[in-house]
């Protein structure tokens, strides 16, 4: 067993390093470990889970939402996010620095992407806050920070990933994000009040702004558009009218009504969006056909048992298996990015992680949360590199202010393992209903 | 893509391959765009008229197959291909272009392999004219044969991208890079 994993490993080490795509490399694996491990018929076996894989009804929300993002990134959203949110935001501490958090908050419940939301949020609010003076290194923090609530609140497409390679739920997957990425935007907003309370020069003394009542309740005309797309989307799915890959498609409808009502969307927009769906559709497409062979070539292998009875041997308390995996993922997002280490490493990991007595469920938020830190976590960071394209900033300046929010996503992720109810109760609560 | 009126043979096949990758690109968003229609039309028939469309899902699935494969090699030729870069990006010059090269000469390999098993599959489907073991009873042959062939121009993007890397140009044709990344 321990020759299969040595295998495995070399194999990946190899492959990825030198630079071989992952959905190619992936497969490569799968063959090689076929050949080596077993006398099936390893082509027929390839071609038959390539088949079944790609033309899984489980997995037919991606296209659509990868094409919801494409279309709602042609629209003016940003502007409508920023000119909604601020007049409401006098009333905190820290002022306009929330308008990051909670336009990203706002946006991640219509996209299912952390760049996405980083760039549509960023590419106004951002510049809005730098131009009336607030702190430079607070604002770039936060943005990047709440950015990462792109993956966590719904829709997510890498809990579209998980939820296909997991065997789970995807509706249960997607409530169960709701609170914690609610919560996890709250301790953002908390940190930045604070900071703004000790150190009232983040946020200058005139910002230029002053709102009346009247002011704030027209201003919500602005927030409009989102509120309809959050209502086709999520509405439809709790209303019970479509199911989550259902809802895919009248949010794509969605974003089409909301484009054209802003008369944001040319032909051009809309074959580019297209094309830019088709990219990476078949990029996404290619690697989740590869993690499905890697993934049932170890499980026939016994691989996962394997490597389970090892670490249950090492009787590690659950919260210190949870923690180690943490860092873990940490140190792996670092290079790789959100995406490719969950299909790397979900073979492996989620049968430890059931047999020390975690709910399938928890743990896919719990990688939710991990792949968010890999979004902001240098060399490898593709939250960075929105922001850096936003506003110019050397990497190390971004990355050196996000590291507050990242540590508030640690102590989050840990919060989550000592309190996993935060994941587990609003799906109790509303899909009992 | 850019077309090289005029240029060398080599360049006008290397052409002729990006010309392929675009029609499977727009074969692959015409699957999205019908499974877009297939899905509304059922989530409108079944809460309107309490009719489900019974085939929705089955050949929505199939599209997505051949939207998956069918625009991989564009994919591949747009950079949109996740691939670990951190080693390219700090490794000399030369050492790069090395790993480059062997990682399409592997990615040649497995695009072939893919493509021969996906076509032998497509092949017996077709000799034993089986069936689809859903309602709709369909010819599997007719769902499979767009996954072998994207899988065939996936190959012949990858193929063209080492001649490419070989005559000195770039593999990836930047312009063509519109898509928002996943993250």
């Amino acid at each position: 067993m321990s020759g299969i994993l040595t295998w495995l490993l070399i194999l990946m080490t190899a492959t990825l390093c030198v630079g071989i795509w992952i959905g190619p490399a992936l497969i490569a694996t799968a063959v090689v470990l076929l050949e080596l491990n077993t006398n099936l018929p390893t082509h027929k076996l390839i071609a038959n889970w390539a088949f079944n894989v790609a033309t899984s009804s489980d997995i037919v929300s991606l296209p659509l939402f990868i094409l919801m993002g494409e279309l709602l990134f042609r629209t003016r959203l940003s502007q409508s996010l920023f000119s909604g949110i601020a007049p409401w935001m006098s009333f905190l501490p820290g002022r306009l620095f929330h308008t990051t958090v909670i336009g990203c908050s706002m946006f991640a419940a219509i996209s299912g992407s952390s760049a996405a939301t980083t760039q549509v949020v960023g590419r106004i609010t951002l510049t809005e806050l730098l131009n009336r003076g607030y702190d430079r290194g607070l604002a770039v923090g936060s943005l990047a920070g709440g950015g990462t609530l792109g993956f966590l609140i719904p829709p997510s497409i890498p809990m579209i990933i998980y939820a296909v390679l997991a065997e789970e739920s995807l509706l249960r997957l997607f409530t169960a994000g709701f609170l914690p990425g609610l919560v996890l935007a709250g301790c953002f907003m908390g940190y930045m009040g604070l900071r703004a309370v000790l150190n009232p020069k983040l946020v200058p003394a005139d910002d230029h702004t002053s709102w009346t009542w009247g002011d704030r309740f027209r201003s919500l005309i602005e927030l409009g558009p989102v509120a309809f797309l959050i209502l086709t989307v999520l509405g439809t799915m709790y209303a019970g009218i479509a199911s989550p890959s259902e809802a895919s498609a009248v949010g794509v409808l969605g974003a089409i009504a909301v484009a054209a009502f802003q008369r944001s969307l040319s032909w051009r927009g809309l074959r580019d969006a297209l094309l830019g769906s088709v990219q990476t559709t078949c990029m996404i497409g290619m690697i989740v056909i590869g993690a499905f062979m890697v993934g049932t070539v170890l499980a026939n292998l016994r691989v996962p048992q394997f490597v389970s009875a090892e670490i249950t041997s090492w009787q590690l308390s659950p919260f210190v298996l949870i923690m180690f995996l943490m860092f873990f993922y940490i140190l792996l997002g670092t290079v790789l990015e959100g995406f490719s280490m969950i299909v790397l490493t979900l073979p492996i990991v989620l049968p430890v992680v059931l047999a020390a007595g975690f709910d399938k469920l928890w743990f896919g938020i719990f990688l939710i949360l991990t792949i968010e830190m890999a979004q902001i976590s240098p060399p490898v960071a593709f939250n960075l590199f929105v922001i850096q394209n936003i506003t110019g900033d050397s990497q190390t300046y971004v990355a050196w202010k996000v590291i507050p929010f990242f540590l508030i996503m640690m102590g989050f992720t840990a919060l989550l393992t000592v309190f996993p109810q935060l994941v587990t109760w609003p799906v109790d609560f509303i899909l009992s209903r | 893509m850019p077309d090289r009126v005029g240029a060398d043979p080599a360049g006008r096949l290397l052409d002729a391959v990006d010309t392929l990758s675009m029609w499977g690109a727009w074969t692959s968003a015409a699957c999205i765009l019908s499974i877009l229609g297939l899905i509304v039309a059922e989530v409108v028939s079944r809460n309107f008229f309490n009719i489900s469309i019974y085939f929705a899902w089955e050949f929505s699935a199939y599209l997505m197959g051949a939207a998956f494969l069918m625009g991989a090699g564009y994919a591949l030729r747009a950079g949109a291909q996740i691939r670990v870069n951190v080693l390219l990006e700090n490794v000399p010059r030369p050492v790069a272009r090395f790993f480059d090269l062997f990682s399409t000469v592997c990615g040649i390999v497995v695009g072939a392999y893919l493509t021969w098993a996906l076509a032998e599959m497509t092949w017996f489907s077709w000799m034993r004219e089986s069936r689809s073991p859903e309602k709709s009873e369909l010819l599997r042959w007719i769902v499979q044969f767009p996954l072998a062939l994207g899988s065939l121009l996936f190959t012949l993007q990858v193929i063209a991208r080492l001649g490419r890397l070989l005559r000195g140009e770039p593999g990836e044709d930047a312009s063509l890079r519109i898509g928002q990344d996943i993250e």
